[in-house]
């Protein structure tokens, strides 16, 4: 129970929020599981191409645990499996011939789910193939259900831009998440609930049995990294796992009907999008699909936000975690010597976090169209502390991401690496000067590090 | 309208197209390609969008807070050659014979011209050569961080230094400063400062103004003395025992005003302590340098001297007197503490360590002043060791971190 104040970091204001409408999409004809999407995670198919399926039918199984298995979302039948480099599985495509035959698991009330005990549980959500929706730090992994983890961190609020409101999604979804959140009560006693700083949705603000915590300020301050940091930082060997509240009324919807959710809310947003609001689409849809079959010429269209998200084409599906889809321009144009927007310009068209443009004086209101341009040569890092004034994480991230290529695992196990997702350091990315991607430094310490544990 | 350098474009895709596969010409036509247009680089990786700022902004930025300065050295490197040489008649050489040894503004800046851009142009000229050629080797974009120190260097020399001295100086600079630990980024000595240090060190005769102005040997006392603030450093150093030198100071032309203002002989620009507070304004304002270490530089000079001040007897020397406040107007303090020591690079980088090594700058350049007999001027020596000693000052506020995350754990 606490009301957390965030100092550092900062809120880009992107052009292109997605307005508050909910509207139906057409189901997807092709919908695709990205392993991905799992880092450190190995995947066994148990279906081959042509087999039928159902809404649930498993099509993969982590490696590590069996019982976790990626459902169906829809009815139809494999398509296509991808394969790379050392038959690596790329992704598995589905086929949805509409008709939403699906596998009954059986319903559970609060009652059932109250009385049926942490296995038993367990066991019902890993079937259903709502298990991957947790997911574990250190490492981003997926939850492993047989060690407890220290706590449940889950996450209703957005701070990132163009991100999808937590509690717009979850707005007609109050008892599926109450559900949810019985469930998981069961499976892990202690979750924190972060919620914004004047919520007043109900079914967050006085939810039973949970820490409620507050957070306000910029972004970061509405990521799991940051929460985790501040309420109950991860020590080494701990573990905790981490959710967001739609997808806890995901888990509460499948509770209730006993059949996998086939359809998820997903944001349309960005400058480049020309239909842009929430929109009930099948889940794992492809991107053509979820904006309306908008050309992607010079567009780049992201699961995710701009800030932190996948890259996608037109026939690419989105992730299971995904809650939004951004298009925003791709950069096609140089500046020249004395424009606006060289480095030698006024720079009221360029937008910085540094005083150092005239957007900075005249543009503070402004929201802007920003575009994928890298502006800028890579250098090393030049200014030392820039990712510190970005980051209210108790890291130190300069001199962390300075120590990864090194290798030495103990010394990024006493800097906190553990305790970093890429995410969290998005805006130090976005940041830096020297156009350093500290997000992908990050990715790689997680690889060196896991390696050794 | 159309951006006249827009007609360099279809030059550079030409040239970009020749230079595939060749590492030399590689580097070199992407240097200017991306001096005359934006990248044409896009986001990879999660991350999708990118701050404006580039390093090419940002080093641009340290070169307009130094602009001031420079601008001043110009004229007041004229003005005391001209003041200088009012007494000797006929020692101006032929060019400027015809202008007279009037100082008027024009007259000022001519000469001041004359004796600053050769020096220049031979830093740039070598520095850049060596960056151009490490970036080829190397594979790497060329690096900006030059443009800053190929100002700095000769702002930090007397007008007079012989030219195949600041090329030395330079190459030894940059060579050894920063490119045999990676590059601008990697090095832990400030390379403009490690050009000055190598020059002070081979060739003090030539920075400490025994060969001034050659042309007018005869009245080479009364020229101006090439050595950083040795003049005014002197007088307080020369002063008896027990008594203060600011009347010895006044008496020679050196007011606090004027040093201030700094209308006084010197290396080319760390006379005026004013222009550097411009300077420090535009780099505090825009957030490219530290104002933390700048303040507590400050600090560290008026408690160390407020010391010295505090122990003063009759029997001490003469500089122990001096008003601890003279030492932020006099010789190369402002200079560095505003230009030098807050080199994001080779200062320390976390906040806490800003501090101490801000304050230690400050301690040191009194410290070495006053009672170190055999160097008048301490701002350089003390921020080359504070650079030495900075990432020593980050370690131990990281292993703080470290302690904090282990403590917690347990």
């Amino acid at each position: 129970m606490g009301a957390f104040q965030v100092k550092k970091g900062f809120d880009i204001p992107l052009e292109g929020e997605a307005p508050r409408t909910l509207r139906d999409l057409p189901a997807s004809p092709l919908v695709a599981f990205n392993p991905e999407e799992f880092p450190f995670m190995k995947w066994r198919l148990l279906v081959a191409e042509g087999d039928a399926v159902k809404v649930g039918t498993p099509i993969a199984a982590a490696k590590q645990d069996e019982n976790i298995v990626f459902c169906s979302p829809v009815a139809g039948s494999v398509h296509k499996i991808v394969r790379g480099d050392r038959r690596k599985l790329l992704s598995v495509v589905l086929k949805n011939d509409g008709s939403g035959e699906a596998i009954d698991f059986g319903a559970w009330d609060m009652a059932k789910v109250g009385s049926a005990g942490r296995d038993a549980l367990v066991a019902h959500l890993q079937k259903g193939g709502l298990w991957p929706l947790l997911k574990q730090r250190p490492f981003g992994k997926l939850a492993d259900a047989s060690k407890a983890p220290k706590a449940l961190f889950i996450n209703a609020m957005e701070t990132a831009p163009l991100g999808a409101d937590q509690e717009f999604l979850l707005a007609d979804r109050a008892d599926e998440f109450t559900l949810g959140l019985q469930a998981l009560l069961e499976i892990v006693p202690t979750i924190h609930l972060c919620i914004r700083q004047g919520c007043s949705f109900g079914a967050l603000v006085h939810a039973q049995g949970v820490d409620v915590h507050t957070f306000a300020g910029p972004h970061p301050a509405g990521l799991p990294g940051t929460h985790i940091n501040m309420i109950s930082p991860i020590n080494k060997g701990e573990t905790v796992w981490t959710i967001t509240a739609y997808q806890v009324s995901l888990i509460g919807e499948f509770l209730r009907t006993g059949k996998v959710p086939e359809r998820q809310i997903v944001a349309v947003a960005g400058s480049a999008a020309k239909d842009r609001g929430y929109f009930r689409a099948t889940r794992g849809a492809q991107i053509s699909n979820i904006v309306g079959g908008q050309p992607l010429e010079n567009v780049r269209a992201i699961a995710g936000t701009p800030l932190f998200g996948t890259a996608k084409g037109a026939d690419d599906c989105i992730g299971l975690r995904d809650a939004s889809v951004c298009l925003i321009p791709e950069e096609t144009e140089r500046h020249y010597l004395l424009g606006d927007q060289h480095w030698t310009g006024a720079g009221f068209h360029a937008f910085s976090t540094w005083r150092l443009f005239a957007s900075r004086l005249c543009c503070r209101a402004k929201k802007w169209a920003l575009s994928t341009a890298l502006r800028g040569g890579k250098r090393a890092i030049i200014q030392q502390d820039v990712y510190e004034r970005f980051s209210p994480l108790d890291v130190p991230l300069t001199t962390l991401v300075k120590a990864i290529p090194g290798g030495d695992v103990e010394r990024l196990e006493q800097l906190g690496l553990y305790e970093l997702e890429p995410e969290d350091v998005a805006l130090c990315t976005f940041a830096c000067p020297s156009k350093v991607d500290v997000a992908e430094e990050i990715r790689k310490g997680l690889a060196i590090l896991e390696k050794e544990v | 309208m159309k951006n006249p350098f827009s007609a360099f474009g279809t030059l550079f895709d030409k040239l970009d197209e020749m230079s595939k596969g060749k590492k030399v010409m590689a580097t070199t036509v992407d240097a200017f390609d991306t001096f005359i247009r934006t990248p044409k680089t896009r986001t990879t990786g999660s991350v999708h969008l990118r701050d404006a700022l580039d390093s090419k902004r940002m080093m641009s930025t340290v070169i307009l807070a130094l602009a001031p300065v420079a601008l001043f050295s110009l004229w007041n490197t004229g003005f005391q050659k001209l003041s200088a040489l009012q007494n000797v008649p006929g020692a101006l050489k032929s060019g400027f014979a015809l202008l007279g040894t009037e100082p008027t503004f024009l007259n000022c800046v001519l000469h001041g011209l004359w004796q600053f851009v050769p020096v220049m142009a031979v830093t740039y000229a070598v520095g850049l050569g060596i960056e151009f050629v490490v970036a080829a080797v190397r594979g790497h974009e060329v690096n900006e961080g030059f443009l800053v120190s190929g100002m700095l260097i000769p702002l930090t020399l007397p007008p007079d230094i012989p030219l195949w001295m600041v090329a030395v100086g330079t190459a030894f600079g940059v060579i050894f400063g920063k490119e045999v630990f990676g590059g601008t980024g990697m090095n832990f000595l400030n390379p403009a400062l490690t050009a000055r240090a190598f020059i002070f060190f081979s060739y003090p005769g030539a920075i400490s103004g025994d060969t001034v102005w050659k042309a007018v040997d005869a009245s080479k006392d009364a020229l101006v003395d090439g050595f950083s603030g040795a003049t005014p450093l002197a007088i307080a150093a020369a002063t008896p025992a027990g008594q203060c030198p600011v009347a010895a100071l006044e008496q020679a032309g050196f007011t606090l005003k004027s040093m201030f203002l700094g209308v006084m002989p010197g290396s080319m620009g760390e006379t005026s302590t004013l222009l550097c507070l411009v300077g420090a304004a535009i780099l505090v304002a825009t957030g490219v340098a530290s104002a933390r270490i700048m303040v507590s530089a400050v600090v560290g000079v008026l408690a160390a001297g407020g010391l010295l001040n505090l122990l003063a007897g009759d029997a001490s020397p003469a500089y122990w007197h001096l008003p601890a406040y003279w030492h932020l107007v006099m010789g190369g303090f402002a200079f560095g503490a505003v230009f030098m020591a807050t080199d994001p690079v080779s200062a320390a980088a976390t906040g806490i360590g800003k501090i101490v090594y801000g304050f230690m700058i400050g301690v040191l350049v009194v410290v070495i002043r006053v009672l170190n007999p055999a160097f008048p001027e301490g701002a350089m020596l003390a921020i080359l060791l504070m650079n030495v000693f900075a990432p020593l000052i980050d370690h131990f506020v990281v292993q703080a971190n470290v302690r904090r995350r282990l403590r917690r754990a347990q």
